[in-house]
Parts: structure tokens; C-alpha cells; sequence
């Protein structure tokens, strides 16, 4: 009775040992490297930032999204690196990553995990915002070693949305209003607000006090009243724009009634990455088509 | 017809476990095969001899060359501890199963159906949407836990009468609980203004053991090791009190206190599982019935050896949950709702034939 | 030589939710006495054994055990002392027959101590006695009613007791089981076990016992040996029944015949 004690109290005390010591993996582990030659993205931001910044060969894989034709728009850049991953632990690891870069939002536990790695992660944030966008692509040029590329990046961006902005300067700002089916629309302090501000319009969501991506009933959809209505999706995915041009409740909204709902590239709705801007330009050529007219003598 | 103790000890019910020594270490080899075969699958696919060899290497916290490190960091940082975790909620789920059942004595009682579970989870969910589980990863175990908690407490208020707690009022009351947190749920996920984070409080309550390392072992382990020896001290109390609340009074019994402790620990017991797993059903449910046909209902060998079977089945589970689709995670809830499902359902019409005198 | 009684009850009120069940109930038993309770259903046959186990709160009174204060035995002394055998067991799970049996050895066993060998000849014994011995490894749930109320009564012998209360023992058992347990009631009685049975048939509880009490309305209409007890007027106004009383030719206990119900 009392070797059974010993014995349980033995093995309870070596399986306390074995769980609370630090469990570091020893090994040849070099320093840190800087600039990191194997990084591994987690998301399609990141994997665009990248593709944009540094030569292929330092990229070890990029996401599966890279190789979407709905959502990426680098299909063609992202050719050049042979991995493309899903975000799960075992495959990233067996990447041997230097650096890993990934959204902020990933869960506490994840996080805890690729600390206990000891492999050097970067979390993306402020991507609710065109400056956001910036800022995070002089980020991540510091963190890969890629500052002048960076600059460059930011600086090119900023020049083109400041050539938008001459071309729309002054202009009145339709009421515009960006849809996801199920009535969810983005207001205030989201990239959408942002892009159609930058665009020349007028984001109906925002004004009415709207703030975040939030689900609103029929009746507000009434009553913001846009005259220009903007989806993402593809040409052939019409669904949700057949429904809202058919829903009898919307018919005296002006949009509808118009006829303006717009489809824009998934690929540029959904990217957090300078090719954000490609988003502001689609949705400024249409708010103001004429501001982007080619003269006849140019076409 | 006189008999030896020897003979009589814990008179188990199948030939297959006639001495508790002999049916625990059954069990202890089966649940060390599983741990082994679990360690050695995954989504990156290693010869078993560079299992074996790096998981030694860890232990024995041996160096190990730059080539292997990537191997050597997911055997023993992503799928040990894993497998690890796989094997304490497992136990724990399947001990507060036990517990309850005894304590209801209803076979159909477990952490979810009286809706601890479900208590533990919203204390998890409201961790989550104010930020706090990002914050420190052991905000939403203590979140958890005072849900869990809380929950017994106030089902356990609900139902006395005049110091004594009639038992289908607490079943009954349990359910109604269920109904209101799940409410509640929805309720704090719809207000959820955050997208990301609304992404992130749906699957953690979907359940599941996706990228629970190290930190997460390290925290339940005392839960579960304090469970399991405290309810092992109330074996017997439990065996006396089948026999009927009157009956266990005058056996000696104060029976008010111990089902206060057994409500208690089972909801201890519940909250550490679902602050590491969140939601993650019928464990507590299928895996004592099963169990207890082997081994028999006394539980004094019934609680380890249900211990012992949570933890196989979580195993397994969980290896079926990440490797089924390759590279995905099927839900840990949704693979033991496959399984657990249609045993409820089988045990639900053997309780009605049961009840109707037919069996 | 003045002999203590070994159970006393005064003043005993049962009062829950203000509907009186119990009230004023008072009286002594001596050791190695054999008392029937009786009175007509809903009396509070069962609420008064349970009080006197120990099982349920009195709102009023004082029960004296071996001279001590019922409340300040704790609850493991009072069950080393007295076992007591409800209506009914119902068992969920499937525990053998000599399992439960063996739950009667409970308070004498620390909570980690395996059981002694001397506790399973005591188990044997009782089911010996109360001729369960082949229902021993049947699982008790698919025993008859009449089956585990023997298995029942084994498990309370099986601690043992000083003081052994038994609600309604002989309800489910045939002819012959019934004889035999309260045979072996009456012996228990002759080694000095004290015992307190609440009965519904009269005859049978005047066959055995030696003091009777008849509660009326939750009170102690009268108490005494069954020839003083039973008497066609008290039973006339307790059950509201014409009887007419006979001796039982056999044993010279009295004998009841009801005849009709009283105007």
C-alpha cells in the first residue's frame, strides 16, 4: 500500500518535472539572421508586400490565397516561389522560416505556440486605413531589411493616390454605400470608409454614425439612400446585385432605382496591400468617370 | 457459499477486467499506443524512426542539429504537448461525467447537458470580445473557470428546497441554463462588432485543440491532477449514494456536503477542459457508459479507468480531427458529436425501453 | 434494576410549510423491543421512522438515542448504531447484489480502506439470513421488488445495528418471504436489537410485535401491547371501520377481521 504511494507520488512528481521545465529545443541554432533569407507569409497582405519587396529567393512560401484568381493580385509574381501553404502549424515549421509574418488578430494561443518555436514572427496591424496600409509596408520593409524597397513602395503609392486625388478635386461626392450580402456594411474606421473617401465619394454608412463592419436592418438600408452601390464579386457571380436590384423593399432606394450597383474585383476589394489603390481607382472611375475620360486625341 | 476478499474484491463485470490492476494497466498500455501513433501522424508526414528519435531528444532535452529542427519542433512543440493536451481534457471530461451521472443518478448527465459547459464558455466568449484572452493566454482559463463555476453554483441555488436538492429538478434546471448561456452566446456574438475577433470566439467555441502547446498543459495539469485525486477520495461516497439519498444518510453519509463537493469538482473538472478545448461534447457522456460496462459501476476502479478511456478517445479523436482532410482542422466537437451523437440517441431509447419495464 | 430506554421520543412536531404531519408524538422503546407503528395511510408512518433515523429534520421535539440527543450524534456514530430500510431502492446503475450488501459494512470503513475479510462474512451472513445468497451476483437492478427489499434488509443487517427501523418490510414479499423475514425480525429482537417497523396490516404486526403504536392524524392515539391497542373501539374511530376481533388460534395475538366501514 505504501510502494503504491511511493510509486504514484514518483511517477506524479517526474510527470510535473517533464511538463514545467522551460522547454527550449537545443540546438545548433544560430544567431538570429537579419536580413531573414526564408520568410514565410500568413497572409495574401503579406505575401504581396513581399512579392513587391524582396527577390523571390529570399521568400521560403507564400499563402495558398497567393495562387487565387479571385482574391490575388500577384497570380502572376507569386509563380516565382514554389511553396504555397496553409496557415497550419506543422507545414509552416517545415518551412524552416527565419521570420514569419502574419495578422495581428491570430489567437493568443497561436501566438503563445510560435513563442515556445522561438522563430522570429512580425504581426501585421492597422489595416483599417490607407495610411494604415503604408505605415504597415515600412514596417514590414524594417523587419525584413528592405527599407529602401519600402520607401519606394510607400512613396509610389502615395503618388498615385495623390494623381486620384487632383483628378477628382473639387468634385461632389455621391452617396456611395458598399454592400455585403447579408446587410452588412462597413462605416466608420474601416478600409472601405477610407477607399471611398480617397475615391470622391461619399460613404452613406459612415455619416449615419455607422462605425465598424456591422450587420444593419432593411430599414437603415432604406434610409441611407445611396445613389451608387458598390459589391465585390466576380462578373459572373451577379447573385447578390440580382437580388438587391430585384428586392421590392429597396425599389425607392436611388441607387436601385438607377440601376447603379456596382461589382468590383474581389481582388481589389479584399486586399490590405498597396494594391489597395488599384480599389480607389476603380471606385473613383466610376463616381466620376468623367474626371478619367482619355481625350479623344489620346484613345 | 463462502467467499475470500481476494475473490470478491470490486467484483468487476466482464471477464475481460476480473482484477483492477490488471484492467488500469490494460488501459495504460492503450492509452500510451495512442499517444505514440498519435505523436507519429500529422500533416507533415516523418518517417516513425525521426518520431521516436526527436521525441527522446526532447525529453531528454538533447541537442539537436540545425537540418532536424523544424522536425524536432513539431514532434515535440506542436504535437507532443498536443497529444498531451488531448490526454487531460480527455480525462477531465470524462471524470466530471462520471461525477455528474452518479450524482443526478441520471446516465444521461454530463458537463454539457446541465450546462456547466456552456457556463465555462460564456465566461470564455466575454474574455474573449473585451480583449482579454489576447492579452494573456491565461485570462480565458480563469474566465472559464468562473463560469463553469458560477454555473453549478447558481443551478445548485435554483434547486434546493429546504436544504435538500431533489435531483430531477436539478436536471431539469440544467437544461434551462443551457437554453439561456447559449442564448446569451449568440447574443455577445452577434453584438460583436470586431469581424476578426467574432471569427476568432466562433471557433474557439466550436472546439477544438488547434495550436494548444506547452502553456496550455501547464495549466490545466494541476487542475486535473487535484480532480482526480479529491474525486478519487469520494469514490466510495459516490457508490453509497446510488443507493438512494435516504439510504446514504443512514449509512453515514452527510449528504448535503459531499453532493455540494461532487458538484463542484465536476464543475472544476469541466471548466479546466473547456478553458483549454472550449466546447467539446458527449466525452462525459459516452465515454462512462462504455466504461463502466467493462469495468462495472463501483467507482473506485470506474473513475480512473474513466479517466484512463476519456483520454484514449480524445486521442484518437483529435488525430482524427487534423488528419482526416489533409491539411484542415475538422472541428474537435464536431468528430465526437459523430461519434457521441448516435450513442445518445441508442442511449436515450434504452433508458425509455428501461423506463417502460421492456428491458 | 431501572433499565433506560434505548430510544425515547418528545415532543416529536413535523411541521412543513405549516401543514402539521407530526405533532406531540412522544413515547419510549425499551431494547430488544419489537414495535409495529400503525395507522392509516398518510398518518406519517414513514415521516416519524424517518425522523428517528436521522434522515429528516424534526420542526419540533427531541429524539433520545441510548440517552443522547439524536442532533449531536454525528451522522457516521448514528449509522454505526441504527440502520434503517426505506419503502424503496432504486438503483440506477448496475451494481451486484452483494455489492450493495456489502454497503452496508460503510461505516465502519475508512474512506480509502478496502474491505476486510471480516466484512465480507458479515455480508454473507446477512444474506444468509435474509436468504439472498444466490441473488449475490445478480445485478440488482433487474431484481423483483420483492427480491431487493430482502437484498435491502440484508444491507442494514449488514451494519450490524443496535437499533434496525424498517418502512413497510413485508409489502412486496410472498407468503413465505414475508414469514421468514419477520422471523428472523424477531430473533434479531431476542439478541437485543431494537426494532421499530412501520406496518399497514395489522394482523401481521400483532403477530410480531411486541408494543404497537397507533398514530392517528400525525398524533399517538395509543400506544401499549397489541391486546390493549387493538380494540375495536380505538380501531373503529382510527380507521373509521366496524371490526370484529378474534384471537389468533395459533399464536394468542389478536386478531382483526374488518366488517364495514363505520356510519
Amino acid at each position: 500500500m505504501f510502494l503504491r504511494g511511493a510509486v504514484a507520488i514518483l511517477t506524479t512528481g517526474l510527470f510535473a518535472f517533464l511538463i514545467y521545465r522551460p522547454h527550449a529545443l537545443q540546438g545548433a541554432t544560430a544567431a538570429p539572421v537579419f536580413p531573414p533569407q526564408r520568410i514565410v507569409s500568413l497572409t495574401l497582405a503579406a505575401d504581396e508586400f513581399l512579392l513587391a519587396l524582396v527577390p523571390p529567393q529570399r521568400i521560403a512560401a507564400l499563402t495558398y490565397l497567393a495562387d487565387s484568381p479571385r482574391f490575388s493580385n500577384v497570380i502572376i509574381e507569386a509563380r516565382s516561389v514554389r511553396s504555397k501553404i496553409w496557415p497550419n502549424a506543422e507545414q509552416v515549421i517545415a518551412q524552416q522560416p527565419d521570420l514569419i509574418i502574419m495578422a495581428a488578430y491570430v489567437s493568443a494561443t497561436a501566438k503563445t505556440l510560435l513563442r515556445e518555436t522561438g522563430i522570429p514572427f512580425y504581426e501585421l496591424r492597422q489595416y483599417t486605413s490607407l495610411a494604415g496600409v503604408r505605415q504597415n509596408i515600412l514596417a514590414v520593409g524594417q523587419a525584413i531589411g528592405a527599407n529602401d524597397a519600402a520607401q519606394a513602395l510607400a512613396t509610389a503609392m502615395s503618388q498615385r493616390l495623390h494623381t486620384i486625388q487632383q483628378r477628382i478635386a473639387n468634385r461632389p461626392r455621391p452617396r456611395t454605400l458598399y454592400y455585403v450580402g447579408g446587410n452588412f456594411v462597413p462605416g466608420q474606421g474601416t478600409s472601405m470608409d477610407d477607399i471611398i473617401a480617397h475615391a470622391g465619394g461619399q460613404n452613406v454608412a459612415a455619416d449615419a454614425g455607422i462605425s465598424g463592419f456591422t450587420k444593419v436592418s432593411q430599414e437603415t438600408l432604406v434610409t441611407l439612400n445611396p445613389t451608387h452601390i458598390f459589391i465585390g464579386g466576380e462578373e459572373s457571380d451577379k447573385g447578390i446585385r440580382e437580388l438587391l436590384l430585384a428586392d421590392p423593399t429597396l425599389q425607392n432606394v436611388e441607387a436601385i432605382q438607377s440601376g447603379r450597383v456596382h461589382i468590383l474585383p474581389p481582388a481589389y476589394v479584399h486586399t490590405l496591400s498597396h494594391h489597395i489603390v488599384n480599389c480607389v481607382e476603380a471606385i473613383a472611375k466610376i463616381l466620376h468617370p468623367d474626371a478619367f475620360a482619355v481625350p479623344e486625341s489620346q484613345r | 457459499m463462502n467467499g475470500s476478499a481476494e475473490t470478491y474484491a470490486l467484483s468487476p463485470h466482464s471477464s475481460i477486467a476480473r482484477h483492477s490492476g490488471w484492467s488500469l494497466s490494460a488501459g495504460l498500455v492503450l492509452l500510451i499506443f495512442s499517444m505514440v501513433v498519435a505523436v507519429s501522424l500529422g500533416t507533415v508526414s516523418l518517417p516513425f524512426e525521426t518520431t521516436g528519435r526527436l521525441l527522446i531528444k526532447g525529453v531528454l532535452q538533447l541537442p539537436v542539429e540545425g537540418t532536424e529542427r523544424a522536425q524536432a519542433t513539431i514532434i515535440y512543440l506542436i504535437r507532443f504537448p498536443r497529444v498531451l493536451a488531448a490526454v487531460l481534457v480527455g480525462a477531465l471530461l470524462a471524470l466530471s461525467g462520471v461525477v455528474m451521472q452518479g450524482l443526478f443518478r441520471n446516465p444521461m448527465a454530463d458537463a454539457g447537458i446541465i450546462g456547466v459547459s456552456s457556463g465555462g464558455a460564456v465566461g470564455g466568449i466575454l474574455a474573449i470580445s473585451m480583449g482579454l484572452a489576447a492579452s494573456s493566454s491565461l485570462a480565458l482559463p480563469c474566465a472559464t473557470f468562473a463560469g463553469a463555476l458560477l454555473t453549478a453554483f447558481a443551478i445548485y441555488f435554483f434547486t434546493m428546497r429546504g436544504g435538500r436538492t431533489p435531483l430531477t429538478t436539478l436536471l431539469l434546471v440544467g437544461i434551462a441554463f443551457n437554453a439561456m448561456l447559449a442564448s446569451l452566446i449568440s447574443l455577445i456574438l452577434s453584438l460583436a462588432q470586431d469581424y476578426e475577433l467574432s471569427q476568432q470566439m466562433f471557433f474557439w467555441l466550436m472546439g477544438g485543440l488547434d495550436g494548444r502547446g506547452w502553456t496550455h498543459v501547464q495549466m490545466v495539469f494541476p487542475f486535473a491532477l487535484g480532480g482526480f485525486l479529491l474525486i478519487l477520495l469520494l469514490s466510495r461516497d459516490l457508490n453509497v449514494l446510488l443507493l438512494g439519498e435516504e439510504t446514504a444518510t443512514s449509512l453515514g453519509l452527510n449528504v448535503e456536503v459531499v453532493k455540494r463537493l461532487l458538484l463542484v469538482l465536476s464543475a472544476l473538472m469541466a471548466g479546466a477542459a473547456v478553458a483549454v478545448s472550449g466546447i467539446v461534447g458527449f466525452v462525459g457522456l459516452v465515454v462512462p457508459h462504455i466504461v463502466r460496462l467493462i469495468v462495472g459501476p463501483d467507482h473506485r476502479l470506474l473513475l480512473p479507468a474513466a479517466a484512463l478511456g476519456g483520454a484514449i478517445f480524445l486521442v484518437w479523436c483529435d488525430l482524427l480531427a487534423r488528419t482526416l482532410i489533409p491539411l484542415e482542422e475538422v472541428g474537435l466537437g464536431v468528430v465526437t458529436a459523430f461519434v457521441g451523437g448516435p450513442f445518445f440517441l441508442h442511449l436515450l431509447l434504452r433508458e425509455e425501453k428501461r423506463q417502460r419495464g421492456e428491458l | 434494576m431501572i433499565q433506560a430506554p434505548g430510544l425515547s421520543l418528545d415532543g416529536i412536531e413535523y411541521a412543513p410549510n405549516h401543514k402539521r404531519i407530526l405533532q406531540s408524538v412522544s413515547f419510549d422503546v425499551w431494547p430488544g423491543q419489537c414495535v409495529g407503528i400503525l395507522g392509516p395511510n398518510g398518518t406519517g408512518k414513514s415521516t416519524l421512522l424517518r425522523i428517528i433515523a436521522g434522515v429528516l429534520q424534526p420542526s419540533g421535539g427531541t429524539v433520545w438515542l441510548n440517552g443522547r440527543n439524536l442532533q449531536q450524534w454525528s451522522v457516521r456514530e448514528r449509522a454505526q448504531q441504527l440502520a434503517f430500510v426505506p419503502q424503496h431502492t432504486n438503483l440506477t446503475f448496475p451494481f451486484r447484489a452483494r455489492e450493495v450488501v456489502l454497503m452496508g459494512r460503510t461505516p465502519f470503513l475508512q474512506r480509502w480502506q478496502k474491505e476486510r475479510p471480516e466484512d465480507w462474512r458479515i455480508v454473507d451472513e446477512a444474506m444468509t439470513l435474509t436468504d439472498t445468497t444466490h441473488l449475490a451476483e445478480r445485478d440488482a437492478t433487474t431484481l423483483s421488488g420483492g427480491e431487493m427489499q430482502r437484498v435491502a434488509l440484508a444491507r442494514a443487517l449488514a451494519q450490524q445495528p443496535s437499533f434496525l427501523l424498517l418502512d413497510e418490510p413485508t409489502t412486496n414479499l410472498d407468503l413465505r418471504h414475508q414469514v421468514e423475514i419477520l422471523d428472523v425480525i424477531t430473533r434479531l429482537a431476542r439478541t437485543g436489537v431494537t426494532i421499530l417497523a412501520a406496518f399497514h396490516d395489522l394482523n401481521l404486526a400483532a403477530t410480531y410485535c411486541s408494543t404497537m403504536i397507533l398514530l392517528k392524524n400525525g398524533e399517538v392515539y395509543a400506544s401499549g401491547p397489541p391486546l390493549t391497542v387493538l380494540t375495536p373501539q380505538t380501531l373503529g374511530t382510527v380507521f373509521s371501520v366496524e371490526v370484529f376481533l378474534g384471537t389468533n388460534p395459533a399464536t394468542g395475538a389478536p386478531y382483526v377481521i374488518p366488517l364495514s366501514t363505520k356510519k
